[in-house]
C-alpha cells in the first residue's frame, strides 16, 4: 500500500512541476501537454466507475460531449463567463449520470457495456438533430488565444481528479465500490447500498469528464458532434486506465502518459497510416502481457522483465 | 390513401431487405460472443477484408461474381480468424471482458490501417451487370441485389443452425460454451474448439463482406459501422442465438427504415433520416433494460 | 523472498527512470523549441491534410494540386521575390480527417517547424479549427476547399478562401434550370448534416424561394450514413423535377445507387460534391451520364493565367503528370499556393504581415478564376460553374459564356444513358 501511495505523491509532484513549464515551451508542446492532461483526466474519471466499481462504461464520452455543449451553449446563447459555464457543465453532466445511471446501472457486464455504448452513440445522434445546438454544424465559442490558461486549467482538472480518486479510495465509499466490483451480491449482504454507490461513482466520473469537455470546448473554440462524442476517446480512456492499472489512484495517469508518448513518437512525423498500425500492434502486446497494467510492477512487484510472472498470468487467462 | 400505403409498404420492404446484411454481419459476431464470451471488435475489420477479397476476385482475371465469391471469401477469412485466435485471442480468452475487448479493438486498428497502407483509401465498388436492377411486387420495387443478400443471409443462418444442432462438432461447440471444464473432461480439445468457433465467426464475417461489396462503398474503414450494427442486432436476437441474429437483423432494419421516414408520420417530429440512429438506440436501450436475453431468446440463469 | 529494501530500491529505480525519461523528453522538446533552422533559399509552406480517414480521397486530390504547383514552379527555377530566387517546399502532416488534429498539426507547423505560410486542411470543419490557430499566431492561411461562410464570420484577418462560398454551390444548377424548357419547378433537397452541406442547402432554399421554384422535399442525413433507401423512397413519392444532393463524394455515390435500385428518376439531378471527381464516373459507369455537379472550376473556362496560361494548358500538364483529368479539387488546390505566390511577389517580401496585407488587397485573374477577397476574406468575385457528365466526359454547361456543350435535358431513364 505504501508503495502505491508513494507513486501517487510522485505523480502529483511532477504535475506541480509541470505547472512551471509553459513559458519555456513552444506552442506545439503546450498543445500536446494540454491534450495529455485532458486524456489523463478522462482516464482518471473513467477509472472510478470502470476500474474501482468494475462497471466498464463505454458511455463516458457522452459526458464529455455534454460538458462541451453545455459550456458552448451557456457561453454563446446565455453569455455566461467561462467559469459559470464550467460549473454548469459539471452540474448538467452529473444530473445526466444520476438520472440515466439509475436504470442503466442495474445492468451487468456486457449488457452494461452495450447500454453505455448506445448512450454514447444515441447522445451524439440526438445532439446532431437539435437546432439550438447547431445540429451537424456544431457550435462556435468566443476565441481565447491564451493557450497557457487552458494548459493550467487542464492540469488543475487532472490534479483534482487524482486527489478525488485518492480520497475516495481511502474512504468507506471507495471500499464499497471495490466490494461491488469483487462480488456485488456479497456487498449487498454486508449492508452496502450498491445502487446508490454505483450511481454516485458514475456521477463523480461524469462531473470530472464534463469539466474536461467544457475546457476542451473553450480551448478549441469550435465543437461539433463527431469531435466531442468520438468513441475513440472512450476506448483510449479505457486503454490508458487499464495500462496504468485500473483500480489504482494514479495508474490512469501513468497509462495515459505512456500511450500519449508512444502516440506522439510514432504519429507526429509520418503522413501514412503506419503509425496507427504500430500503435495497434503495441496495444495488442501490452494487453496480452500486462493485463493488470503497469501498477503491480511499480508498486513493488517483480520487475517487468520477469517472464515467470508473465507466463503465469497467461496460463490463467488462456484456454 | 393509395400512395401512403405504397410508401409504408416500400419502407417496410426496404427495412426487411436491409436487415439481410445486418443479420449476416451479426451472425459471426453473435456466435463468438455467445460461445466464447468474446466481443470481437475486429469483426468489422474481418467483414472489410471479406469485401476486399470479393472485390479483388471481381476485378482480377477471374471476374468472379461477388455472390459466387462468397465461399472463397469465407475460406480465406476462416483461416485468418483461426490463426488470429490461436495466436492472439486465445491468450486472453479467460481474462476479464475488458481485456478481450481491448485486444480485439487494437487488432481492429491494426488490420484497418494495414489495409489502408496497402490499398489506400480509394473508394472501390463492385458494379455488376445487374446492379440497380429490380423487380416489382405490385407498386413495390425490390432491388435484386438486396433480395439475394437477404436470401443468402437466411441460408447462412439455416446452415449455421443445422451445423450447431445436427453435427458432432457443432454440439461440441455448444457444450463447450455451457461448461468449459465439463467439456474438457468429456475429452473436448477446448483450445481447438475455440479456434474453430472464432474461425467460423470469421468465415461468416467474410460472407457478410462479400455481400456488402456489392451494396456498399469498399474502403478500409467500412467495417466500423457494421460492428456497431452487429452489436445491436446480436443483443436484439440474444447472444449466441443463431436464429435470433436473423430476426434481430430484420427487426433492426425495419425499425431503422421507419425511423428514417419523416414523411410516413407527418406531424411526428422525431422521425427522419437523422433521427433513425436515435430511435434504433432507444429501442436497443429499452430491450436491454426489459428483455436482455433478446427478442427471441429465453431467460437463462 | 524479496526484502522490503529490495522492493523500495526497485520502486525508486523505476520511478526515477520514469521521471528521468519525462524530463529528458521535455528538455528535448524545449531544446527543439527554437524554430527549426530555415533554409534561406527555400520558402516552406505547411499543410495538414486528410491523407487518411473519411476525407482521404479529397485529401489526396488536394495534395496532388499542391504538389503540382510546387513541382511546376521549382522546374521553372523557383519564384522571384524582391529580386531573389527561391525554391519552394511543402511540409505535410496527416490529420486523419479530424478537425481537432488539424488544429494541433497546424500549431505544430507554425511553432515547431517555423512555417510562416499555411495551406488550409481539407474541408470546412478542419479549416474552421485551423483558422483559430493561424489567427492567434498571425500566420496567413489560404483556403482552397473550406467553403463554409461560418469560417469567415468570426472577424478573423488571416484566413483567405479562394473558392466560391458554400451557398453558391448548387445555385448554378437552378440558374441553368431557369433557362430550360419546359422549366422544371419542384425541387427535392438531400443534405448531409455537416456545416458545409447545410450551408449549401441553405443557399438552395434561399434561391428556390426567390425564383419561383418549390421545395417539395427536404431531408438531412447523418454524414456517415450507409443506407439511404428510405430517403429515396420518400423522394420518389414526391416525384420532383429536380433532385439536389448536398454532401460529399461517398454520399453522392450512395444516393445514385439507391436511386437506381428504386427506379427514382427526375428531370435533373445534381450534387455539390462528387460528379466532378474521376471516381464518380469510374464507379457508376454509364449511369453517371446526365448527372450535373456544381463546379468551382472546369477545364473549359477561359481565364488567362500568368503562370499556366489557361485552364486547358493546366489540365494538359496536370494529366501528363497524374494520369487523370484534374477536377476542381485539384485546380483550387493548385490555385492556393499560386495565390500566395502572387501576394508575395506583389508585396516583394516574405514577411507574413506584409504577405497578409498583399492578400487582402489582391485582385488577380488566374486559370481558376478571379481571385479577390471581400473584407471577411471570402472570394465572392468568382462564379460557380455547372458541369454535366455526357458520354463519360465532363462538359461545362453553365454559365453560358464558359459552356462548351448544352445541357442534356431531361435526364434519360436508367438503362438508357
Amino acid at each position: 500500500m505504501a508503495a502505491r501511495r508513494r507513486v501517487t505523491y510522485v505523480i502529483l509532484g511532477l504535475l506541480a512541476l509541470a505547472a512551471l513549464l509553459p513559458p519555456h515551451l513552444n506552442g506545439y508542446w503546450v498543445h500536446v501537454l494540454t491534450l495529455f492532461f485532458m486524456m489523463a483526466s478522462l482516464a482518471q474519471a473513467w477509472n472510478l466507475i470502470g476500474g474501482y466499481t468494475g462497471y466498464v462504461s463505454f458511455g463516458n464520452v457522452a459526458f464529455f460531449g455534454t460538458g462541451a455543449y453545455a459550456c458552448a451553449y451557456t457561453m454563446t446563447e446565455m453569455h455566461w463567463p467561462f467559469w459559470g459555464a464550467f460549473i454548469a457543465a459539471i452540474v448538467v453532466a452529473a444530473l445526466f449520470a444520476t438520472i440515466l445511471g439509475t436504470p442503466i446501472l442495474r445492468l451487468r457486464g456486457h449488457y452494461f457495456a452495450i447500454a453505455t455504448l448506445s448512450l454514447a452513440i444515441g447522445t451524439q445522434a440526438l445532439v446532431q438533430q437539435l437546432p439550438p445546438l447547431g445540429k451537424g454544424s456544431g457550435m462556435t465559442l468566443p476565441l481565447n488565444s491564451d493557450f497557457h490558461f487552458f494548459y493550467w486549467v487542464m492540469l488543475a482538472i487532472l490534479g483534482a481528479s487524482i486527489v478525488v480518486t485518492m480520497f475516495i479510495a481511502r474512504s468507506r465509499f471507495g471500499y464499497a465500490l471495490s466490494a461491488i466490483r469483487e462480488n456485488e451480491e456479497a456487498a449487498a449482504v454486508l449492508g452496502i447500498n450498491a445502487a446508490v454507490a454505483k450511481v454516485g461513482a458514475w456521477t463523480v466520473s461524469a462531473g470530472i469528464t464534463a469539466a474536461a469537455g467544457a475546457t476542451f470546448a473553450y480551448w478549441t473554440s469550435f465543437i461539433d458532434p463527431p469531435t466531442v462524442f468520438d468513441l475513440n476517446f472512450n476506448v483510449l480512456m479505457i486503454i490508458m486506465a487499464m495500462l496504468g492499472g485500473a483500480a489504482s489512484v494514479a495508474g490512469p495517469t501513468i497509462g495515459s502518459f505512456i500511450i500519449s508518448a508512444i502516440g506522439e513518437a510514432l504519429g507526429a512525423q509520418s503522413v501514412s497510416p503506419w503509425h496507427a498500425v504500430v500503435l495497434g500492434g503495441i496495444i495488442v502486446v501490452i494487453v496480452i502481457l500486462l493485463p493488470r497494467g503497469i501498477m503491480p510492477y511499480l508498486a513493488g512487484g517483480p520487475p517487468v522483465w520477469n517472464l515467470q510472472m508473465v507466463r503465469r498470468q497467461l496460463r490463467a487467462s488462456r484456454v | 390513401m393509395g400512395t401512403a400505403l405504397t410508401l409504408y409498404l416500400q419502407v417496410l420492404v426496404n427495412g426487411l431487405l436491409a436487415g439481410g446484411i445486418y443479420a449476416a454481419a451479426a451472425l459471426g459476431f453473435s456466435l463468438v460472443w455467445g460461445i466464447m464470451n468474446v466481443i470481437n471488435i475486429a469483426h468489422g475489420a474481418f467483414i472489410m477484408l471479406g469485401a476486399y477479397a470479393s472485390y479483388w476476385l471481381f476485378v482480377g482475371p477471374m471476374h468472379l461474381d461477388p455472390f459466387l465469391s462468397i465461399p472463397l471469401a469465407m475460406a480465406v477469412m476462416f483461416v485468418l480468424a483461426y490463426a488470429t485466435q490461436r495466436l492472439l485471442v486465445n491468450q486472453v480468452v479467460r481474462a476479464p471482458l475488458l481485456t478481450t475487448f481491448l485486444l480485439t479493438f487494437a487488432l481492429s486498428i491494426f488490420i484497418t490501417n494495414l489495409a489502408q497502407v496497402f490499398w489506400l483509401s480509394d473508394i472501390r465498388s463492385v458494379t455488376t451487370a445487374y446492379s440497380g436492377s429490380s423487380f416489382a411486387l405490385g407498386p413495390i420495387t425490390v432491388p435484386w441485389i438486396k433480395f439475394w443478400t437477404l436470401a443468402i443471409a437466411a441460408l447462412l443462418t439455416l446452415a449455421l443452425q443445422t451445423f450447431m444442432t445436427r453435427t458432432k462438432l457443432g454440439r461440441a461447440i455448444r457444450a463447450t460454451s455451457m461448461d468449459v471444464d465439463a467439456a474438457r473432461l468429456a475429452g473436448v480439445d477446448v483450445a481447438r474448439i475455440y479456434a474453430l468457433t472464432f474461425g467460423i465467426g470469421g468465415a461468416l464475417a467474410g460472407a457478410a463482406g462479400s455481400l456488402a461489396s456489392v451494396s456498399y462503398a469498399i474502403t478500409p474503414t467500412m467495417g466500423d459501422s457494421f460492428v456497431v450494427r452487429a452489436f445491436i442486432v446480436a443483443v436484439l436476437g440474444g447472444l449466441g442465438n443463431v436464429n435470433g441474429a436473423l430476426v434481430g437483423g430484420i427487426v433492426y432494419g425495419i425499425v431503422e427504415s421507419f425511423g428514417a421516414c419523416g414523411s410516413c408520420f407527418p406531424g411526428v417530429h422525431f422521425l427522419g433520416e437523422g433521427f433513425k440512429d436515435v430511435i434504433a438506440l432507444v429501442v436497443l436501450l429499452l430491450i436491454i433494460l426489459f428483455r436482455p436475453y433478446g427478442l427471441v431468446g429465453k431467460a437463462t440463469a | 523472498m524479496r526484502t522490503a529494501r529490495d522492493r523500495h530500491h526497485r520502486l525508486f529505480a523505476f520511478l526515477s527512470g520514469i521521471t528521468a525519461a519525462s524530463i529528458l523528453c521535455i528538455a528535448g522538446a524545449a531544446a527543439v523549441a527554437p524554430p527549426a533552422a530555415a533554409d534561406d533559399n527555400v520558402i516552406t509552406f505547411g499543410a495538414a491534410l486528410s491523407t487518411t480517414g473519411r476525407d482521404s480521397r479529397e485529401g489526396a486530390l488536394t495534395k496532388e494540386g499542391y504538389d503540382f504547383w510546387k513541382d511546376y514552379v521549382n522546374s521553372q527555377g523557383g519564384i522571384k521575390i524582391a529580386g531573389k530566387l527561391y525554391k519552394v517546399d511543402i511540409k505535410y502532416y496527416d490529420d486523419g480527417s479530424d478537425a481537432a488534429t488539424s488544429a494541433k498539426l497546424v500549431e505544430r507547423l507554425i511553432t515547431q517547424d517555423n512555417v510562416k505560410f499555411i495551406l488550409a486542411p481539407y474541408g470546412s470543419s478542419a479549416t474552421f479549427a485551423a483558422s483559430a490557430i493561424t489567427e492567434k499566431y498571425q500566420v496567413p492561411m489560404v483556403d482552397p476547399n473550406g467553403a463554409a461562410e461560418a469560417i469567415f464570420n468570426r472577424g478573423f484577418h488571416y484566413t483567405f478562401a479562394i473558392l466560391s462560398p458554400a451557398k453558391k454551390y448548387l445555385q448554378g444548377i437552378l440558374e441553368l434550370a431557369m433557362t430550360l424548357k419546359p422549366r422544371p419547378a419542384s425541387v427535392a433537397v438531400l443534405a448531409a448534416n455537416d456545416k458545409f452541406s447545410l450551408e449549401v442547402a441553405e443557399g438552395i432554399s434561399d434561391f428556390v424561394t426567390k425564383n419561383g421554384f418549390t421545395e417539395v422535399f427536404y431531408s438531412e442525413y447523418p454524414p456517415d450514413t450507409k443506407d439511404v433507401a428510405t430517403l429515396l423512397t420518400q423522394v420518389k413519392a414526391k416525384n420532383p423535377d429536380i433532385i439536389l444532393g448536398s454532401g460529399h463524394l461517398q454520399d453522392s455515390l450512395l444516393i445514385m445507387r439507391a436511386a437506381k435500385d428504386q427506379s427514382v428518376t427526375s428531370k435533373v439531378i445534381g450534387f455539390s460534391v462528387g460528379p466532378s471527381t474521376p471516381d464518380f464516373i469510374t464507379s457508376l459507369g454509364p449511369d453517371a451520364n446526365g448527372v450535373m455537379g456544381g463546379a468551382q472550376w472546369t477545364t473549359t473556362l477561359n481565364y488567362i493565367d500568368p503562370l499556366f496560361g489557361n485552364a486547358e494548358r493546366y489540365a494538359k500538364l496536370f494529366e501528363a503528370k497524374y494520369h487523370h483529368i484534374p477536377d476542381y479539387h485539384n485546380a483550387e488546390s493548385t490555385a492556393a499556393p499560386e495565390t500566395f505566390q502572387f501576394a508575395m511577389e506583389k508585396a516583394g517580401s516574405l514577411d507574413p504581415a506584409k504577405v497578409r496585407d498583399a492578400l487582402a488587397a489582391l485582385d488577380v485573374e488566374t486559370f481558376y478564376g478571379r481571385i479577390k477577397f471581400d473584407s471577411r476574406g471570402v472570394n465572392i468575385y468568382k462564379p460557380m460553374a455547372v458541369e454535366q457528365i455526357q458520354n463519360g466526359t465532363h462538359m461545362t454547361v453553365w454559365p453560358a459564356d464558359a459552356a462548351n456543350a448544352s445541357a442534356v435535358y431531361p435526364l434519360k431513364a436508367w438503362g438508357q444513358r
